[in-house]
């Protein structure tokens, strides 16, 4: 059974993109010094316009490959000054150890460039449009019952 | 008598500066990518823009944030985006942006040829702070273009961005 973790990271106005983008790198790649984080700071640009574009509202961006496919959402306006839904909690495990992949949201008129621009500088980072999924069943479920939660912002839409 | 619970958010002036840093280039996004050209610089250099314009902002000094698109061949202008930054606007506690306007506007000011570059510029009071990555330059002529203004594209209250554009006639 495939399995899927969920974070919520407050945005704008409580960080700004940049911020909000680093605060999601903590969370997926909380080892400073991991490869990961060097990987995805290539992507931060890139990022930040998905996340400037509120992109990352209902359709997360997705990490999978080891372990649990992870998501991470971002609320902006009031909900992120109040907090009211995030959970930026530590994840059990870092999602960015070994073969992972990580997909960034976005708007489909930002589609074509980002794609371009990940392409040209990572291997690892690449770019859908919203509304688009990734499988869930695309990740190593190496230990199934370590981090099993509901997906309540799917579920609510389901 | 039932007892009634209301949330009021309460915004500081750092949610103001996270606001409008980011609608500010989410902005010159949209600019880049309508007129017909690649955002892909503007994403390289967005965590250098996102940290001047926040400073700036922040301490007051930040009068403008220009987008500068010229004919690398020939170093001239061919068009010109300015983002005024209007400080006192607005203090209504509501954050907003109006990026439709600005997709509607650039029908009106135009395609730019693919082969032109874009840089951008920041417009400070004296006395700013220093940012690393920022340095003094020279805007390029604007002479026998006219400047046309859109209105205002954001509010964040305390801080405001009123936006134009520059065409040639």
């Amino acid at each position: 059974m495939a399995t899927v973790v969920t974070r919520t990271v407050a945005s704008m106005p409580q960080r700004t993109a940049v911020q909000t983008w680093e605060k999601i790198v903590a969370i997926v790649a909380p080892d400073p010094k991991s490869p990961a984080r060097a990987e995805l700071q290539k992507a931060a640009g890139v990022a930040a316009a998905s996340i400037a574009s509120e992109a990352p509202k209902d359709d997360g961006f997705i990490i999978h490959g080891n372990g649990p496919q992870v998501r991470v959402y971002c609320v902006f306006g009031d909900e992120a000054v109040s907090g009211d839904g995030v959970n930026e909690d530590a994840l059990q495990a870092s999602p960015t150890e070994g073969d992972w992949q990580m997909s960034v949201p976005c708007l489909q008129e930002d589609l074509d460039w980002s794609q371009k621009k990940l392409k040209s500088d990572t291997k690892r980072v690449t770019a859908r449009e919203t509304g688009e999924g990734v499988a869930a069943n695309e990740s190593n479920n190496r230990d199934p019952s370590a981090a099993l939660s509901v997906n309540l912002q799917e579920f609510l839409k389901s | 008598m039932s007892a009634v619970t209301v949330n009021v958010t309460t915004y500081t002036s750092a949610h103001t500066i996270a606001h409008v840093t980011s609608k500010m280039l989410l902005l010159l996004k949209e600019i880049i990518r309508e007129v017909g050209l690649d955002p892909s610089k503007l994403a390289d250099e967005w965590e250098n823009l996102e940290r001047g314009v926040s400073t700036w902002l922040k301490s007051r000094h930040l009068n403008q944030l220009t987008l500068e698109i010229y004919n690398p061949r020939t170093d001239s202008l061919v068009s010109r985006w300015d983002l005024d930054v209007i400080y006192g606007y607005g203090n209504d506690e509501t954050f907003w942006a109006d990026t439709e306007a600005i997709r509607y506007s650039i029908t009106k000011a135009g395609m730019v040829a693919s082969q032109c570059n874009y840089r951008f510029i920041i417009y400070t009071s004296p006395g700013r702070p220093d940012v690393s990555g920022w340095g003094p330059c020279t805007a390029l002529s604007t002479e026998g273009f006219s400047r046309f203004s859109i209105g205002s594209a954001i509010g964040g209250n305390g801080i405001g961005t009123e936006i134009s554009y520059w065409k040639k006639v």
